[in-house]
């Protein structure tokens, strides 16, 4: 298991306290978890040194239709788009409209939210100033850009500790299909291996259920990777993404739960919007057999 | 004799360079390395003639920041190095400054320049020209140092000025060790420029290279890789035959 640093992302939660519980011990299988800054675990995985990680849905599309990278969603963590747009919270700009004029800050390139945000809001995209930012927050408390697009589980916070609140407009609340982090294998393993992939995710699911029924403990369990990070500023990660990763669907089947329909719309959005330049087979880049397999009536089955 | 040593180096590069082009072009077709781990040479080849003109705009605009961040860094560095030369007692005092620059970790405290001079071209100029400064520091300390003190005591005697003697004898005792510094200096401004770049452009090989590493596109990102050698490699060319005009009574010209 491999993936950005030690943080109480979801998935990683999920997977620390299967951990410390032995629920992988009790799945009979020995996981090492490593963290890799750069996205390194991409191809760590592509080439089976790793063989779990996570990804959002929308990069492993890219990925398989870019480069042909063999990446496979294996349960839906976060069913909710992970990054958003943040203004200051005294900031005049209410809607979307209001962005033409202002500046908005883009991460690296353009990316398919943001163009779809344009045009729902209506926004004539050649009146709005957009520049490149890079990734820190500091540019949006320090006024430097008007709008400055965000990881919703943890840069709202990182913010309102410089003193700076801001209010944020929510691609998935505006109708943007997008979807969260998942847990992501490698072809190899789904084909040849899918006892592997099953018990790995009844451990890290069994975990994850744990950690939202007792979150105190659970952020317990994350300081002890995540040293040196804020407690406080793991919980309002934690909350967040527990929050981002419930919905109707996984309410009745169970957290991870995934719909081959939500799938598709988020290729033909990436489609629409440039975020893919080609198609992919959305039932190459995912599966729900494990975690279909794993729930019964929306309750995890353990054996 | 030299125009021929030049050709023979010159050769001698290609073919290394080309015989470790050849072994890693049969390695990914015989083992069907996908391009995402490593891409072919013939790959990287193509999409930089593909995309030279892309390379080749992006190339120049690291250049420019980089060149602009040479001439600060190396030209602060300068100054400051004479007046620690001039003075044991600043030497103490600003020596400890100057590494402590040295050690501060670039990449840390990058994002920290576009917070202080914006988005355009000026955190960029101001990081290549932070990364050049303490080896053109050292190096102009110890030239300016390295005036024969019997040569010094002489001009002394003739009625010298200070002023006189750093023009007509620090400074060109310090050349060899100021293009050495510049040697050093010239890869490094680059380097601080595509650092630079990664931590908020729209424009740069820096840019290339981050938004080219995060699409796992590296044929893309070793053609920038590349270009980012071939501007390395002119620029120390240019301050090697600069160094051969300009110290053509010096040994260390014969020897370069």
């Amino acid at each position: 298991m491999a993936g950005f640093k030690p943080q109480a992302d979801l998935p990683f939660v999920a997977v620390y306290v299967a951990q410390e519980k032995g629920y992988f011990h009790d799945q009979s299988l020995e996981v090492e978890i490593q963290h890799a800054t750069s996205g390194e675990h991409i191809q760590l995985l592509s080439t089976n040194r790793v063989q779990f990680s996570t990804g959002s849905a929308g990069d492993v599309m890219k990925r398989v239709a870019s480069a042909g990278v063999p990446l496979v969603s294996i349960a839906q963590i976060g069913q909710r788009d992970e990054q958003s747009f943040a203004v200051r919270a005294d900031s005049p700009i209410r809607t979307l409209k209001d962005w033409e004029g202002r500046l908005v800050g883009i991460k690296s390139t353009v990316s398919a939210d943001y163009l779809a945000l344009l045009q729902i809001g209506g926004v004539d995209r050649s009146k709005v100033r957009e520049v490149t930012v890079g990734f820190d927050p500091r540019v949006l408390a320090d006024g430097r850009v008007d709008v400055y697009p965000v990881f919703t589980a943890n840069e709202p916070d990182t913010l309102a500790r410089l003193g700076i609140p801001v209010r944020l407009f929510d691609p998935t609340s505006l109708g943007v299909p997008g979807l969260g982090l998942s847990f992501i294998t490698n072809q190899q393993m789904v084909e040849a291996k899918p006892d592997v992939v099953t018990r790995f995710l009844r451990a890290s699911l069994r975990g994850l259920a744990d950690a939202i029924a007792d979150r105190d403990s659970a952020i317990d369990v994350v300081m002890k990777y995540a040293t040196g990070e804020d407690r406080a500023h793991q919980r309002y990660m934690l909350d967040t993404e527990i929050e981002a990763a419930q919905n109707d669907l996984t309410r009745a089947n169970g957290i991870g739960a995934m719909d081959r329909s939500r799938y598709v719309g988020l290729r033909d959005f990436l489609l629409q919007y440039g975020g893919i330049a080609k198609t992919v087979d959305v039932d190459a880049v995912f599966t729900d057999r494990f975690v279909k397999d794993l729930y019964k009536e929306g309750r995890l089955v353990w054996r | 004799m030299t125009a021929r040593r030049t050709f023979v180096d010159l050769a001698v590069a290609l073919v290394a360079i080309a015989g470790i082009a050849l072994v890693i072009e049969v390695w990914t077709r015989v083992m069907s390395v996908p391009s995402y781990l490593l891409p072919a040479p013939s790959a990287v080849g193509a999409r930089m003639a593909a995309d030279a003109g892309l390379l080749a705009r992006e190339g120049g605009v690291t250049l420019s920041e980089a060149a602009a961040g040479f001439v600060l860094g190396t030209s602060v560095a300068f100054v400051l190095a004479t007046v620690m030369a001039s003075s044991r007692p600043l030497e103490r005092t600003l020596f400890p400054l100057a590494i402590l620059v040295k050690l501060t970790p670039i990449v840390a405290i990058a994002p920290l320049f576009t917070l202080w001079f914006g988005f355009g071209t000026a955190p960029k100029v101001a990081i290549a020209a932070l990364i050049t400064f303490f080896p053109m520091l050292v190096n102009s300390f110890v030239g300016l140092r390295s005036a024969d003190l019997q040569e010094v005591a002489f001009l002394e005697t003739l009625g010298a000025s200070g002023r006189e003697i750093f023009r007509h004898l620090r400074v060109p005792s310090a050349l060899p060790y100021l293009f050495s510094g510049a040697r050093i200096s010239l890869n490094l401004a680059l380097i601080g420029a595509v650092i630079g770049e990664w931590t908020g452009a729209d424009r740069g090989l820096g840019r290339v290279i981050f938004v080219a590493n995060a699409n796992l596109d590296l044929t893309i990102l070793f053609g920038a890789v590349l270009v980012l050698a071939a501007i390395g490699i002119a620029a120390n060319a240019f301050v090697g035959a600069a160094e051969r005009r300009l110290l053509h009574w010096h040994p260390i010209a014969v020897a370069t």
